[in-house]
């Protein structure tokens, strides 16, 4: 924006989104400048949109003065998506934050994009109805950064991720037109599927202004049981058997070993010595749920290597099974102030050994990498820790998560990241995941949604 | 070492923030900016570190985003990091003070403080108000409790906390003294707002009046003076209190086991009641249960639970001197929670600090709202006359 009249802009911009949705302070660019990842970036302004007229406004001024625009909802994202890698104006989405409708008939929800999530499911909740994709983040997360980072979560092994349950969008492209795509149908192939190519697109090719979600029916209850394994192979065996036993878990989340170390020590819970810890939910009525934790009972008692399991038959005794996954990032921090959450993902019967080179990386570059995710979608969040005032131990973790990418795309054929998107902190590793054909096909469409390239510039591939 | 000299422990605690901002489900300040990042705890964090490394030099507009945090402690509930927010803002805004970046007339609003020995500027002859209208109150003689007053029940609004809270002490037949017009500020504000220098004058002088008394325990009614009552020991190298200091509903809810009330009324508020937990008594110093036991146990009291309740209790706004520093927004804070108590259809608001009375009572009157506030101690007292 250096090369522009910069008081001309900005009142622009004040006179699109008034006074009190614009700012130049210093030390608020300063705290817009990050997401949850270590990418960093200052806009020059930040601007609250309301409404879709006024994302248009400003895109088409952005447009034409080829000024970056950066769209952010909470920026509670890991990769680096939200951050103003190259300046320009930051388009905050947290006061365009109404819920438009409830369809009851249809099961739908129609949004803003600033809707956080909880709030979302919230009031549906009395209706007897959920929005399912569950982000770790969903008390602070917002449906726009949602769909652009196409989010997953814990049961995202049932209920899929959110492109599942986006059926129609409002999106601004950035030229500024306002197109609409897919409504309430469950079922539509007709022409391209723009919302599917939105979704997940990480903000590079259009802003969703209003989004129509579906809903489903809330299970009557969850309950869950865990189970520990002597080996994270004899683990990866359960796990194979337990998504063919049909007993369809709402959830499945395992723990490496020193992930269960770091908590032990933060929680002074004990755990018996053991290669892996997995946590099986499951969600339906209670009498299904009951007959369907013996079954899990008799699978766990047939596993190979199975140390000791637990079953949770109420809600109590349910949270109690939680308390070491949800204790599993505090207790990292105790450990080194600092931490790289990767999102690497491998095909089911990987695992094992994805967790089995991480151990191995820990070693070679003599840092703490514990792990844990969830099984069923093979999603495995390796989490690099260290010290950013030990030069040295900064840089070993910075290499190992090089390391990392090459064993996960070349050795085990898999993904760098399942569900916290690409941005700026996986930029590296994409010619190694997809070559350089796709990659020229992908500044191709880049270039027919965006020709001027100022839509969040700098995300996902240069 | 950093630009706010900060000890390693604090560092660390701005490091471990690993902006996730899962806090902004809960920030009070960052809820009435609008949803202003800055005014935020994960937006405060980022402006700290980057001051720190002298990467931003602080102004006068830092000042305005770092200490009109009310240091509620909300943030500390929700972050998955566990970092210790509220210590690590004291400490990185005593590094700003020193640097000489303080809230606008804060060193004149010092001074005063320390000429009058109380906030609110008003003659120290004025504190023993509330007790006009009691007998037989011992003044810095020795007693089994001190009663620690604090500076807020020097507004009339008040006042009537003080004295009901008194009353209840007599009803149980509780020896305490009170230090009187000799009762200096107990400093929390200097602490809060890292002006530990001043803050150290107001402990001296009230540690000789608290030698004096020699009590077995001390009791206060405002949970902020209870906390700087515990936190003397940090300001002063040659004083361990020794004996529990805690707020006045912990004390009268144990003289309630011991069954040393008897309650003669029912209380005739004909309303519904609502609780509000204050930040520094119930997340700060742990005391839920407390208050609940003595309204549960106070004939003819209908009371709820606000839907952000003991941990996640809501802010009333009025905390770290936010009153003093952006008044306007204290009030909007308030705001929201006095919304909560409306949805809750509740038209009594109950608390047991003066500090969160104050501040409601000062948004209910701006925005002319129906609900009544009073502190449990009143509700007591009403029951036992």
């Amino acid at each position: 924006m250096i090369d522009h009249d910069m008081h001309d802009i900005k009142e622009r911009i004040i006179s699109i989104v008034g006074e009190n949705n614009f700012t130049d302070n210093p030390f608020d660019l300063l705290s817009y400048s990050q997401d949850g990842s270590e990418a960093e970036g200052t806009a020059e302004v930040i601007a609250w949109v309301t409404t879709t007229e006024q994302v248009s406004e400003i895109l088409k001024l952005a447009n034409e003065k080829m000024i970056p625009v950066t769209p952010r909802g909470a920026a509670t994202g890991l990769s680096g998506g939200a951050v103003a890698s190259r300046g320009g104006i930051l388009m905050d989405f947290s006061r365009m934050n109404k819920i438009l409708e409830i369809d009851m008939e249809n099961l739908t929800a129609t949004v803003e994009p600033g809707v956080i999530l909880a709030d979302l499911n919230k009031v549906l909740e009395p209706k007897g109805v959920f929005f399912p994709p569950m982000p770790a983040s969903d008390s602070v997360a917002q449906m726009g950064g949602s769909i652009a980072e196409n989010c997953g979560g814990v049961r995202a092994v049932k209920y899929g991720v959110i492109r599942d349950w986006i059926l129609g969008l409002e999106v601004v492209l950035p030229t500024g037109e306002v197109i609409k795509d897919g409504g309430k149908m469950r079922k539509n192939v007709s022409g391209y599927n723009l919302v599917g190519i939105m979704t997940g697109s990480e903000g590079t090719l259009g802003v969703v202004t209003k989004a129509t979600v579906g809903l489903t029916t809330i299970p009557e209850t969850r309950l869950s049981a865990l189970v520990y394994f002597d080996t994270p192979e004899n683990a990866g065996k359960f796990i194979f058997a337990l998504f063919k036993s049909g007993l369809n878990p709402s959830a499945g989340e395992i723990l490496d070993s020193p992930t269960l170390d770091a908590v032990a020590n933060y929680t002074g819970m004990t755990f018996p010595e053991c290669g892996a810890f997995i946590i099986v939910e499951l969600d339906g009525d209670l009498e299904d749920i009951k007959r369907r934790l013996q079954r899990l009972e008799e699978l766990f008692k047939a596993s190979e290597g199975m140390l000791q399991y637990r079953l949770a038959w109420d809600p109590v005794e349910n949270l109690e099974i939680w308390k070491a996954r949800k204790s599993a990032l505090p207790a990292m921090a105790q450990i080194k102030p600092s931490v790289i959450i990767e999102d690497t993902t491998v095909q089911l019967n990987k695992i094992p050994e994805l967790l089995v080179r991480m151990e191995e990386l820990a070693k070679k570059y003599d840092i703490k990498i514990p792990c844990f995710g969830h099984i069923g979608d093979g999603n495995i969040h390796p989490l690099f820790l260290f010290d950013p005032r030990d030069p040295d131990e900064s840089a070993r973790a910075h290499e190992a998560v090089v390391e990392m990418g090459k064993i996960i795309i070349q050795d085990l054929k898999g993904t760098v990241t399942g569900e916290h998107g690409v941005g700026t902190e996986k930029k590296i590793f994409m010619m190694d995941e997809h070559g350089q054909v796709k990659i020229d096909l992908w500044r191709r469409i880049k270039q027919a949604f965006d020709p001027n390239g100022i839509l969040n510039p700098g995300k996902i591939f240069d | 070492m950093g630009v706010l000299e900060l000890e390693k422990k604090f560092e660390d605690q701005i490091l471990k923030c690993s902006r996730c901002g899962f806090c902004r489900a809960i920030c009070p300040t960052f809820e009435a900016k609008d949803l202003l990042e800055s005014y935020g705890a994960r937006g405060r964090m980022m402006q700290l570190k980057a001051v720190d490394e002298g990467k931003i030099q602080p102004d006068q507009s830092l000042v305005d985003r770092i200490f009109t945090c009310t240091l509620c402690s909300a943030c500390e509930q929700k972050c998955p990091s566990k970092v210790d927010y509220v210590k690590t803002m004291e400490a990185a805004r005593a590094g700003l003070v020193k640097l000489g970046f303080a809230p606008p007339d804060f060193a004149e609003f010092s001074a005063m403080t320390l000429e009058k020995g109380n906030v609110l500027g008003q003659d120290n002859l004025k504190r023993m108000k509330w007790a006009a209208k009691l007998e037989n109150i011992k003044v810095n003689e020795p007693a089994d409790v001190l009663y620690f007053v604090g500076c807020n029940i020097m507004r009339p609004r008040v006042r009537p906390m003080a004295t009901a809270t008194a009353k209840a002490l007599q009803a149980a037949n509780v020896d305490f003294a009170v230090m009187g017009e000799d009762e200096w500020c107990c400093g929390l504000v200097f602490i809060n707002t890292g002006h530990l220098d001043v803050a150290k004058e107001f402990a001296k002088h009230n540690i000789e009046l608290i030698e004096k008394i020699n009590p077995k325990r001390i009791v206060t009614i405002c949970p902020g003076c209870a906390q700087a009552l515990r936190h003397y020991k940090h300001l002063t190298d040659d004083w361990t209190p020794g004996i529990p200091i805690t707020h006045a509903v912990e004390y009268i809810a144990e003289l309630l086991d011991q069954g040393k009330f008897t309650f003669t009324n029912e209380f005739d508020g004909g309303s519904k009641i609502a609780y509000h937990d204050p930040c520094e008594l119930g997340r700060q110093m742990g005391v839920f249960d407390a208050p609940r036991k003595i309204l549960n146990a106070i004939p003819g009291v209908e009371w709820v639970e606000l839907e952000n309740n003991k941990e996640l209790s809501h802010c009333c706004g009025g905390g770290s001197g936010l009153q003093g520093i952006d008044n306007e927004l204290a009030r909007e804070v308030a705001s929201y929670r006095l919304k909560e108590v409306q949805d809750a259809g509740a038209d009594v608001l109950v608390t047991a600090c003066p500090t969160c009375r104050a501040n409601f009572l000062d948004t209910i009157k701006q925005n002319n709202l129906s609900i009544k506030v009073m502190d449990i101690h009143e509700i007591l007292a009403q029951a036992l006359e």
